[in-house]
């Protein structure tokens, strides 16, 4: 007998020929119809070429045409036929100005009712003999519009129209029909040919010879398609091996998949015969391996068939049927070892015939001896149902408690041969016992109300109060227990937080706050209140509420909290008085600025202007003490406002420096700037402040340094897309004791008094710079060693602009030209020193003063004259600067004042007023004290 | 290069013929040629100009001809384009027998005929063209006469007319050619003299189809009426403006070229009746009802069918051309042949005369060439038909 082929090798043979046989129809197919859609496609793209191609031509054809029509209409042009005396001064400009067609090459002519040119450019030169009159019959015979497209080129003639009738005709002429074609990439090459089969036009002019002629016997390995236009014939053609290309290079991948697929297939087939035979023979081996262990469910192969799972259950709980009844002796003993109890079994004579795994743990962990056994067992004899034991743990754990309870035990006879002892180890619940009693106790003594309540159903009737709670709020025990809310709405409690309240224990959420309260007597006071959710196994059971009288810290606080908004309002006021006190005295002291410095344009002797000088120095001191606590007290009092605008940093850097070098240059110190901007020359933020702060550093520096130089370093970081400005300024000079370092920054402060004394200075300088820094989102840090030398380094925040900054901004001291102009200007000022500089600074104008706004505006309307400009005070009597504005604007003055420029003169220079201004309609703005430039830069920007 | 010219129209007037004395007559004609737009801008004009040569030379024929030759009018039609002006004179110095050259409308082409008319030394009478160039052009001899308005003339009535009807502030729309141009000078010049202010001055191109912008600067600008220097197409391109505009019955006092062509049907006698225009004229026949005039018309009426007689196209055209065409044939009789010196000079001293228009004592002088003057004129305005009839007490008082 033959021996049977495997399974494996059956399946092998049945499906692998008539897979390869499928594949390979599959491929010639496939093959095949790729090859046809191809060459279907290529004839179709090149078909669409040659309509693109006669399209653009003919559009382009059209187009230019159209325009040449619009133009022959136009009636310049038809003025030009008749205007024969002037057309020369206009025609020529016009004709040139004409661009109808975007070929580089082409002549244009126009031509008279007879064909004489009128005018042409590049005629006679470019136009071929046979084109050059070809036009004249149709165009001017027939007034009709000619197109001609040939081998010579392109000619299209309109004709200009006078009644219906040709009077003249334009006409353009472009030699290469290339001119007329948009050059687009194409895969085979255009040709256009001539009626008599030269080569006018092809898209790839290197491979052919233009005006050479057309050998259809060099293409014969082409794909070729042609179309007729006019009397030319539009060709598109390809080398075959090229148009195939997108495919050919399918075929090797079409080889290369066919491979493939075989090689999958033979190995899918492989791998699925292969996993039969092997599934089947591992249902085999692990049937047959189990009825040899019997020792548990057979393996079960990973990705087993249902199949096969199927038979192997069946097969297992065949199996196990068999073997369960071997098994329940090993269970009985495996029961009595889970058991918790400890389990003896004793014989009459007290000896021990059975034990558990519970016994002999205890055993180890305790004294209980084979006595101590007997002893429980007499004792329950002739005792009660229970008895409990203590046993001294061994190595020093802690003792244990049993409670021991008895069961006779009785043979198959029914007669009792024994007895069985069952112990509970109670030690953990006497001591839970133990721990509940203390903290019932101490929950019974606290001087803190405690209530319980228990969650029944909806409602938490309360279940358990302290003592404390009773003391506190005078409700008795039997007038709590039982009620709702923790008796909160009978203490009348705010209704909104009771609802709180309510709310909170509905949704098993705690609960805090401090509740105003009543007691049974009625007395108020103010009950802190906690309540909190009691869970047990996730569910909530129990809530427990602490209750506190915090009266008397209640009133504590709130009379902490009056005393703190008083003191605040106070701090706030002192600074708004501080800041408006500077503003008054900015008025005199430009009072004062303003006449030295008419003083000093007079004739002066040599001490006279010395003292002026010294009059001017201090002044200038006396101003910047004033700016100081100025800017501070606006900090302080919150009214310092910050500009985010663009400028030229560079520049402001630039002005600082050259600015401090004179200074560094007088004191015989070196000065050296290090500044990289990143390229960034222009930020935005605000110039003048980081010019305060700059000048005020090295102020300080060139004032405290005596020898050696000051540093001035100036950076731009960009972090994350944030841009921070870095600037430091190191000096050599007289230090800073570690002892001082901080407190210089506070207010009114300097090292020490000896210096305030030496140096002179507010001491406002430093605090003012540092909250500034603060202000612009940085910090001001000071480095220092006595003796040696200080460093002052900030970081602002910065924003970085592609837009180029207006560069006045930053160069305030810039000098300006101010253009020489006469103007009638008036000055409306109440203060009649102000009155008398501005009219001094401004001599060479006409002058008018008012002293308020209802004067000024009696005078405009009154006065003959017209005045060009208006400098306005805004704080005056009767009738203040900004109605006085509005009034004029509303043309109160009449007409011709609605929109004099008015130019603001004012003393408050706190932020909002330029608002302010500009709001009632002023045009500029001027801060006092002013210098006569500041006063005739503004005027020369509106009367000049 | 051969061109055939399909637009010129070459239609021969043949007179009738008369037998003189019972004898045949075998002499060669004498030739009128008539120079003019016959089918493009001014065709009205063209016309009146044509019928008007036509009516002298049935009279003259009927009275035996002059010299005892017959007189025929040979039409070249110009269409209003100088250079098709210039080429048909040169193929008028080409044809033997020419007695004159009877000039059209268009001042533009009669400007650039002028060379071509000395240079062939062919006398030419204008029975319209009014610019004041076409007469005053410096050449020697001059070989230009006129019957018909001068623009200098002109700009003395339209002005003074501007001014009875207290205008005292206007505006020149003037067409951009030669003929617009010689109307800038002369109207400045009035204007300033008559002390009427003018306050803008705006150009229209020949088939501007859109005065809309000019004619809002204009009535910006104040002006309280307008004098239009332009013919028909362009003068309804400007109506339409002043139509569509708030303004109008805003007034328009127009030279003559209006009159040279389909004005009234191409803008419609509706908005026609809407406007306030008035046209410079020399003739009509409800003004001229002496018995010259009214034998004119008899003869219009029966050539050409009987119709009212402000109904008559471009009356003041055929007028003109009427008595042209009589003192061309006095000065030939006068003169014995027709040589183009001997022509000149006889032109220079005709007797007084009795034609359509006016009786001239004389026409002509070595130093005038114009035979009508600014008191030969006076204003029309359009009826309810769309025909001008003379305005009263229009006339010039200069």
């Amino acid at each position: 007998m033959n021996p049977r082929p495997s399974f494996y090798r059956q399946l092998l043979r049945r499906i692998i020929p008539r897979l390869l046989t499928a594949l390979c129809t599959v491929s010639v197919v496939l093959s095949l119809a790729i090859f046809f859609f191809a060459r279907q496609q290529i004839t179709e793209e090149q078909r669409d070429s040659l309509q693109y191609l006669k399209k653009d031509m003919s559009v382009t054809i059209n187009s230019t045409r159209q325009l040449m029509e619009g133009i022959a209409s136009h009636d310049l042009l038809i003025n030009s036929f008749i205007d024969v005396q002037q057309r020369q001064n206009y025609l020529p400009v016009f004709f040139d100005s004409l661009k109808l067609t975007r070929a580089k090459e082409y002549s244009l002519g126009l031509f008279q009712f007879d064909g004489t040119p009128l005018i042409t450019k590049d005629w006679e030169n470019r136009v071929p003999a046979s084109l050059r009159s070809m036009w004249r019959e149709t165009t001017l015979g027939n007034s009709q519009t000619m197109q001609y497209v040939g081998a010579n080129g392109t000619l299209i003639a309109v004709p200009v129209l006078m009644g219906g009738q040709a009077e003249g005709a334009l006409v353009l002429y472009v030699p290469t029909l290339r001119d007329l074609i948009f050059e687009t990439t194409h895969t085979g090459h255009q040709l256009i040919l001539s009626e008599n089969g030269t080569i006018l036009y092809a898209s790839h002019a290197d491979r052919y010879a233009m005006e050479s002629q057309y050998d259809a016997a060099l293409f014969t390995s082409w794909l070729v398609e042609s179309e007729p236009w006019h009397d030319l014939t539009l060709l598109h053609q390809i080398p075959a091996i090229d148009a195939f290309s997108n495919v050919l290079w399918l075929l090797p991948a079409l080889f290369i998949t066919l491979i493939s697929a075989i090689l999958v297939s033979v190995y899918a087939s492989m791998h699925a015969a292969k996993l039969s035979a092997g599934t089947l023979q591992a249902l085999f081996d692990s049937i047959n391996g189990q009825s040899d262990s019997r020792d548990g469910p057979s393996l079960n192969p990973e990705g087993e068939p249902q199949e096969l799972f199927v038979i192997r259950q069946a097969f297992e709980k065949l199996l196990s049927n068999l073997t369960s009844m071997t098994l329940s002796n090993t269970q009985f003993s495996n029961v009595i070892d889970s058991l918790e109890e400890v389990l003896v079994v004793l014989d009459e004579k007290s000896n021990k015939q059975l034990t558990n795994r519970s016994f002999t743990e205890h055993k180890s962990l305790c004294a209980l001896s084979d006595e101590d056994l007997a002893a429980i067992r007499q004792q329950l004899i002739s005792g009660p149902g229970e008895v409990e034991g203590q046993y001294e743990g061994t190595e020093g754990a802690p003792p244990i408690t049993i409670r021991w309870s008895m069961l006779p035990l009785i043979d198959t006879q029914g007669k009792q041969v024994g007895h069985i002892l069952v112990g509970n180890n109670i030690t953990r619940h006497r001591s839970l016992e133990a721990r509940i009693n203390v903290i019932s106790h101490a929950m019974k003594s606290a001087t803190l109300s405690i209530l319980i309540a228990e969650r029944q159903g909806g409602s938490f009737p309360i279940i358990y109060s302290n003592p404390h709670f009773s003391l506190v709020t005078g409700f008795g025990e039997h007038e709590v227990l039982g009620e709702s809310h923790f008796l909160l709405d009978k203490m009348k409690a705010d209704r909104n937080k009771l609802r709180q309240m309510k709310s909170a224990l509905k949704n098993g959420l705690p609960y805090s706050d401090t509740l105003q309260c009543y007691r049974q007597n009625n007395s108020f006071f103010y009950n802190q209140v906690i309540i909190t959710p009691v869970h047990a196994q996730g569910e909530l059971t129990h809530y427990v509420a602490f209750f506190q009288d915090v009266t008397e810290q209640e009133q504590t606080q709130q009379f902490l909290k009056d005393a703190k908004l008083r003191a605040e309002e106070s701090t706030r006021l002192k600074s708004s008085f501080l800041a408006s006190m500077s503003h008054e005295v900015r008025t005199p002291l430009h009072g004062i600025s303003g006449a030295l410095q008419l003083v000093n344009n007079t004739e002066l002797n040599k001490a006279q202007a010395r003292y002026i000088n010294l009059a001017k120095d201090s002044l200038n001191n006396l101003k910047h003490i004033v700016d100081d606590i100025l800017d501070f007290s606006k900090i302080e009092a919150g009214q310092l406002h910050l500009e985010a605008l663009p400028f030229n940093l560079t520049l402001l850097i630039k002005t600082v420096y050259d600015q401090y070098a004179i200074s560094c240059r007088e004191k015989g110190i070196t000065f050296t700037l290090n500044y990289s901007p990143q390229g960034r020359d222009t930020i935005i933020g605000d110039p003048i402040r980081l010019r305060q702060i700059l000048g005020n550093l090295l102020s300080n520096a060139v004032k405290f340094t005596e020898h050696g130089g000051i540093n001035l370093t100036v950076n731009i970081r960009e972090s994350s897309g944030r841009h921070r400005l870095f600037a430091s300024v190191e000096d050599t000079g007289i230090g800073i004791s570690k002892t001082s370092l901080e407190s210089i920054f506070e207010a009114f402060r300097q090292e020490d008094t000896s210096t305030t004394r030496r140096f002179g200075g507010t001491g406002l300088g430093l605090s003012i710079c540092r909250q500034l820094c603060q202000l612009l989102g940085g910090e001001l840090v000071a480095r220092s060693e006595k003796g040696k030398g200080s460093c002052f380094s900030f970081d602002i925040a910065i924003d970085s602009t592609d837009k180029h900054a207006d560069d006045n901004l930053a160069i305030t001291e810039a000098t300006t030209v101010i253009p020489h102009f006469k103007a009638k200007i008036m000055i409306v000022e109440d203060n009649e020193v102000n009155q008398l500089i501005a009219r001094e600074h401004l001599k060479q104008h006409k002058i008018m003063t008012a002293k308020n706004g209802r004067e000024a505006l009696e005078a405009l309307t009154r006065m003959r004259i017209s005045f060009n400009a208006i400098l306005m005070d805004c704080h005056m009597p009767e009738m203040d600067g900004f109605e006085a504005t509005k009034r004029i604007r509303r043309g109160e003055a009449g007409e011709r004042y609605r929109n004099i420029p008015i130019i603001a003169l004012t003393a408050n220079a706190l932020k909002g007023d330029r608002e302010l201004c500009t709001a009632a309609g002023m045009d500029d703005y001027i801060s006092k004290p002013f210098t006569a430039e500041d006063l005739l830069t503004v005027l020369a920007r509106y009367c000049s | 290069m051969l061109f055939r010219f399909t637009s010129l129209l070459l239609s021969i007037a043949l007179c009738s013929l008369m037998p003189v004395q019972g004898k045949p007559q075998v002499s060669t004609p004498i030739v009128i040629a008539l120079d003019a737009d016959m089918s493009a801008v001014a065709v009205d004009g063209g016309v009146a100009i044509a019928r008007g040569a036509k009516l002298a030379i049935d009279e003259i024929n009927e009275a035996g001809g002059i010299l005892g030759q017959p007189l025929e009018l040979v039409t070249f039609d110009h269409r209003g384009n100088p250079a098709r002006g210039i080429s048909n004179i040169k193929q008028i110095a080409a044809m033997k027998g020419v007695l004159a050259v009877l000039g059209g409308v268009h001042t533009p082409v009669a400007l650039a005929e002028l060379d071509a008319i000395h240079g062939a030394d062919l006398i030419y009478v204008s029975p319209w063209a009014a610019g004041t160039s076409v007469v005053e052009n410096d050449l020697e001899p001059n070989n230009v006469f006129r019957v018909s308005i001068s623009d200098e003339e002109a700009s003395k009535v339209l002005i003074q007319y501007a001014r009875n009807r207290s205008l005292t502030k206007i505006a020149l729309v003037l067409e951009r050619t030669g003929w617009g141009r010689s109307n800038l000078e002369s109207l400045t010049r009035e204007a300033q003299a008559q002390n009427v202010e003018i306050t803008t001055v705006h150009w229209i191109n020949w088939r501007q189809a859109d005065f809309g912008s000019e004619l809002e600067v204009m009535l910006e600008s104040g002006a309280q009426g307008l004098v239009l220097v332009a013919n028909s197409p362009e003068a309804v391109t400007v109506s339409q403006a002043v139509l569509a505009s708030d303004r109008s019955s805003l007034p328009v006092i127009s030279h003559w070229g209006l009159a040279s062509g389909d004005y009234v049907s191409s803008l419609g006698l509706e908005n026609v009746s809407r406007m306030d225009v008035s046209v410079i004229q020399t003739f009509s026949f409800l003004k001229q009802n002496h018995a010259r005039a009214k034998a004119l018309l008899q003869r219009y009426f029966t050539r050409y069918g009987p119709d009212k007689p402000q109904a008559i196209p471009a009356a003041a055209g055929l007028a003109h051309s009427y008595d042209c065409i009589h003192l061309l044939a006095l000065a030939a009789e006068k003169a014995g042949g027709i040589n183009a010196a001997k022509i000149r000079q006889s032109l220079e001293n005709l007797p007084p005369f009795t034609g359509a228009v006016k009786t001239y004592a004389p026409a002509f002088s070595d130093k005038a060439r114009d035979a009508l003057m600014a008191k030969d004129f006076f204003m029309t305005t359009f009826d309810s038909n769309g025909h001008l009839v003379p305005i009263a007490n229009s006339a010039s008082h200069l």
